[in-house]
C-alpha cells in the first residue's frame, strides 16, 4: 500500500516538470521579443529594458531556466508585471472565491448527477430514462456562458431570486456568500452533472448485471436493499474518476463563469491577466491550476481503496 | 451478457455499405441531415442576407420584427445575418481543428503505440499537456500568438491532440498482439506498410468517433475564447464575439444573446448527439457497455 502511494506520488513528478518547462518556454519561444511583447506598443526603452532585466531575459537560455526552477522550488512565482505585487500573494488573495464556487459548482453537480443517473439505470429503456439522458445530452452540449446568461435572465432579472453578478465573502456570512453562488454555480455545475449522470447510469447498469447482484436477488434480498448495499457501492468507482477527470472542464469552466458573473477569482484574474499581457501571473496561474488538476487526480486514484476492497497495492 | 436469438443478425458496416448503414441508424442520418442543413445556411448566407458588419445606427437594438426578424445589435446590425454567417466560422474552426487533431493525433499515437522506446516519453508529454486545463491552455497559447483564425485552430488543436493520441495508442496496444499483425511481421512487412493497411483500419472506429467529440468541442472553445476577447478577431461575427458584445445588453435586448446563444448550443447539440449514435453503432465494445 505504501509503495503504491509512493510511487503513485512519484509518477506526479514528471508530469508537473513538463508543465513548469511548457509554462517557461510558453513565453520565452514565442515569435519575437517577449519584453516588448508584456510591455505592449506604447513602451519606451527603458521600460522594455526593465522587464528585460526583470525576467533575466538577457541571460543565455539554461541559466534563465536553473534560476526560474530555482525560484520556483522556493515558491517564488515572480512579480506581476501589471501591478507589481508577488503572483503568490495576488493569487492567495484570489482562492476564496474559486474554492468556494468550485465547491458549490461540485456539490451542486452531484447532487442533481447521481440521483438522476440511479434513476435512469434502474428504470433502463423508460421514457424516464429517455428523458433524463436527453436532459444529460442538453447539459453537455450547451456552453457554460449561454447556461450562465439563461439562468441569470430567469432568475436574476425576471424573477429577482439571486443577484445578477458578484461575491459574497464567507467573512460577511456564509448564506449571503451561498447566495451569491446559487447561480454561477449552477452553470458551473450544468456540464458536470450531464457528464456524471451519464457515467452514473453506465456504471450502475454494468454492476446489476453483475453475479453478485443476481446472488443478493435470488436469495430473496429486497431490490431496494440490493441497489443500496451491493450495486451503488460498486458503481462508485467509475464515478469517482470521471470528478477527477472532470476537474479540468470545471477549472475551465470557473474562468467562463467568474468573467460572466463577476466573480473576483482566480479565473477572473485569468482574463484580467491575460489581457493585460501580464505573462508572470498567466504562468503561475496555469501552474496553480495543473498543480489542482495533477492532485485531484491523485486522490482519486488512491480513494479507490475506500470504494472497492478487492483493489489492494 | 444474453444471447437474444441462435444467429445474430449482421449489422451493415459503415465502411462496406454505407446505405444500409444509414437506414439501420435512423439517428445518424437525422444528425447528418441537421449538420448538412448548417452547413447550407453557412454557405448561403452571405449571397443572400445583407452585410453582417454593415452597421445601421439609426437601428439600433431594435427587437424581433417584420423588418428585422432577428432584431438588431448595439450598432443596428441585423442578428439574424450575423447569426447565421457565425455558423461558417463555427463549423470551419470546427471542421480545421477536427482535421488538424486526428492527423496529429493518429501520427503520435501509431508511433507510441508501436515504438516502444519512444512511448514513455511521448505519453508523459502527453499526460502534461493534459493536466493542464484545455481552455487555460487555448487562452495562454492565444495572448501570445494574438487573435487571428489559424491560431484560434492551433491553439485548440494543441490542447484536443492529446486526449487523441491517447486512443489511437490504446487502440494499437490492442492490435499489435493480435496474430493477423504478427502474421505480417512474419511475412517481413515493414514499419510504414504495417500501420496503413493493418493497423490504421482497425483501429478506426474509435478515431471517427473521438473526432465528432472534438469538433463539438473545438466549437465551445472557440466561442469561449471569442467571448474571452482571446478568440476570433472582433471584426469577424462569430458566435462567441457576439455574445460578448451583447452581454451589456442583455436586459434591453435579450435577442441578442438568445440567437447566437440557441445556435451554438443546436449545433454542437447535433454534433454529439451524433457522436453518440456513431459510437453505439461502430463501436460495439463501448455500446455494449452503454446499451441497455
Amino acid at each position: 500500500m505504501i509503495s503504491y502511494v509512493l510511487r503513485r506520488i512519484a509518477a506526479t513528478v514528471p508530469v508537473l516538470a513538463f508543465v513548469g518547462l511548457f509554462v517557461f518556454f510558453l513565453l520565452r519561444l514565442t515569435p519575437g521579443d517577449p519584453a516588448i511583447l508584456i510591455a505592449g506598443d506604447q513602451a519606451t526603452t527603458q521600460q522594455i529594458a526593465s522587464i528585460r532585466g526583470q525576467l533575466g531575459l538577457d541571460k543565455p537560455l539554461t541559466e534563465q531556466l536553473l534560476a526560474w526552477a530555482g525560484q520556483l522550488a522556493q515558491g517564488n512565482l515572480g512579480r506581476s508585471v501589471f501591478s507589481d505585487m508577488e503572483v503568490t500573494r495576488l493569487i492567495g488573495m484570489r482562492i476564496e472565491p474559486t474554492a468556494m464556487l468550485a465547491l458549490v459548482a461540485i456539490v451542486m453537480a452531484l447532487a442533481i448527477a447521481l440521483p438522476l443517473g440511479t434513476l435512469s439505470a434502474l428504470k433502463a429503456g423508460s421514457r424516464t430514462d429517455r428523458a433524463v439522458m436527453a436532459f444529460a445530452m442538453v447539459g453537455f452540449s450547451s456552453p457554460v456562458f449561454v447556461v450562465a446568461f439563461l439562468l441569470v435572465y430567469v432568475f436574476a432579472l425576471s424573477l429577482g431570486w439571486f443577484p445578477t453578478q458578484g461575491y459574497v465573502p464567507l467573512s460577511q456570512g456564509i448564506l449571503p456568500c451561498l447566495n451569491s453562488l446559487v447561480l454561477p454555480g449552477l452553470a458551473l455545475a450544468m456540464l458536470y452533472a450531464a457528464l456524471l449522470a451519464r457515467v452514473m447510469r453506465a456504471s450502475l447498469l454494468e454492476v446489476l448485471s453483475e453475479d453478485y447482484v443476481r446472488t443478493a436477488h435470488a436469495k430473496g434480498m429486497k431490490p431496494r436493499r440490493v441497489v443500496l448495499r451491493h450495486a451503488l457501492k460498486n458503481a462508485a468507482i467509475p464515478v469517482v474518476t470521471v470528478v477527477g477527470v472532470g476537474i479540468a472542464a470545471l477549472l475551465g469552466g470557473v474562468v467562463v463563469t467568474e468573467t460572466v458573473f463577476n466573480i473576483p477569482g482566480l479565473g477572473r484574474l485569468t482574463t484580467d491577466a491575460i489581457l493585460r499581457r501580464d505573462y508572470p501571473v498567466v504562468q503561475g496561474l496555469i501552474l496553480v491550476f495543473s498543480l489542482v488538476y495533477v492532485t485531484v487526480n491523485l486522490l482519486v486514484d488512491l480513494s479507490y481503496v475506500l470504494f472497492d476492497p478487492r483493489i489492494r497495492y | 451478457m444474453t444471447v437474444t436469438g441462435s444467429v445474430a443478425q449482421k449489422a451493415p458496416d459503415l465502411f462496406q455499405n454505407l446505405g444500409g448503414f444509414l437506414r439501420a441508424n435512423p439517428t445518424i442520418l437525422i444528425g447528418l441531415a441537421v449538420l448538412a442543413a448548417f452547413t447550407s445556411v453557412a454557405l448561403i448566407a452571405p449571397y443572400i442576407l445583407p452585410d453582417p458588419v454593415r452597421v445601421n445606427p439609426i437601428q439600433r437594438l431594435r427587437p424581433p420584427g417584420i423588418d428585422h426578424w432577428f432584431g438588431t445589435d448595439q450598432l443596428g446590425r441585423s442578428t439574424l445575418s450575423r447569426t447565421l454567417n457565425g455558423t461558417r466560422i463555427s463549423l470551419t474552426i470546427g471542421a480545421l481543428v477536427t482535421i488538424l487533431t486526428v492527423t496529429l493525433g493518429l501520427g503520435i499515437g501509431l508511433v507510441a503505440g508501436f515504438v516502444r522506446w519512444l512511448d514513455g516519453t511521448v505519453m508523459r508529454i502527453m499526460d502534461g499537456l493534459m493536466a493542464i486545463p484545455g481552455i487555460l491552455l487555448a487562452i495562454a497559447l492565444m495572448s501570445l500568438f494574438g487573435s487571428s483564425v489559424q491560431n484560434v485552430v492551433i491553439a485548440i488543436s494543441v490542447a484536443e491532440i492529446p486526449r487523441m493520441a491517447r486512443v489511437v495508442r490504446s487502440s494499437v496496444l490492442v492490435l499489435r498482439e493480435q496474430t493477423y499483425v504478427e502474421a505480417a511481421i512474419t511475412n517481413g512487412a515493414g514499419l510504414p506498410r504495417m500501420l496503413l493497411r493493418h493497423i490504421l483500419p482497425n483501429a478506426a472506429a474509435p478515431v471517427i468517433v473521438q473526432a465528432t467529440y472534438v469538433f463539438a468541442s473545438a466549437m465551445i472553445m472557440e466561442s469561449i475564447l471569442s467571448f474571452l476577447g482571446a478568440g476570433t478577431p472582433p471584426t469577424i461575427p462569430s458566435w462567441g464575439n457576439m455574445l460578448a458584445e451583447a452581454r451589456p445588453f442583455m436586459q434591453r435586448a435579450p435577442w441578442m444573446i438568445a440567437f447566437p446563444g440557441v445556435a451554438l448550443a443546436l449545433l454542437v447539440l447535433t454534433v454529439n448527439v451524433l457522436g453518440d449514435a456513431l459510437r453505439d453503432a461502430i463501436d460495439p465494445r463501448l455500446a455494449r457497455k452503454l446499451r441497455v
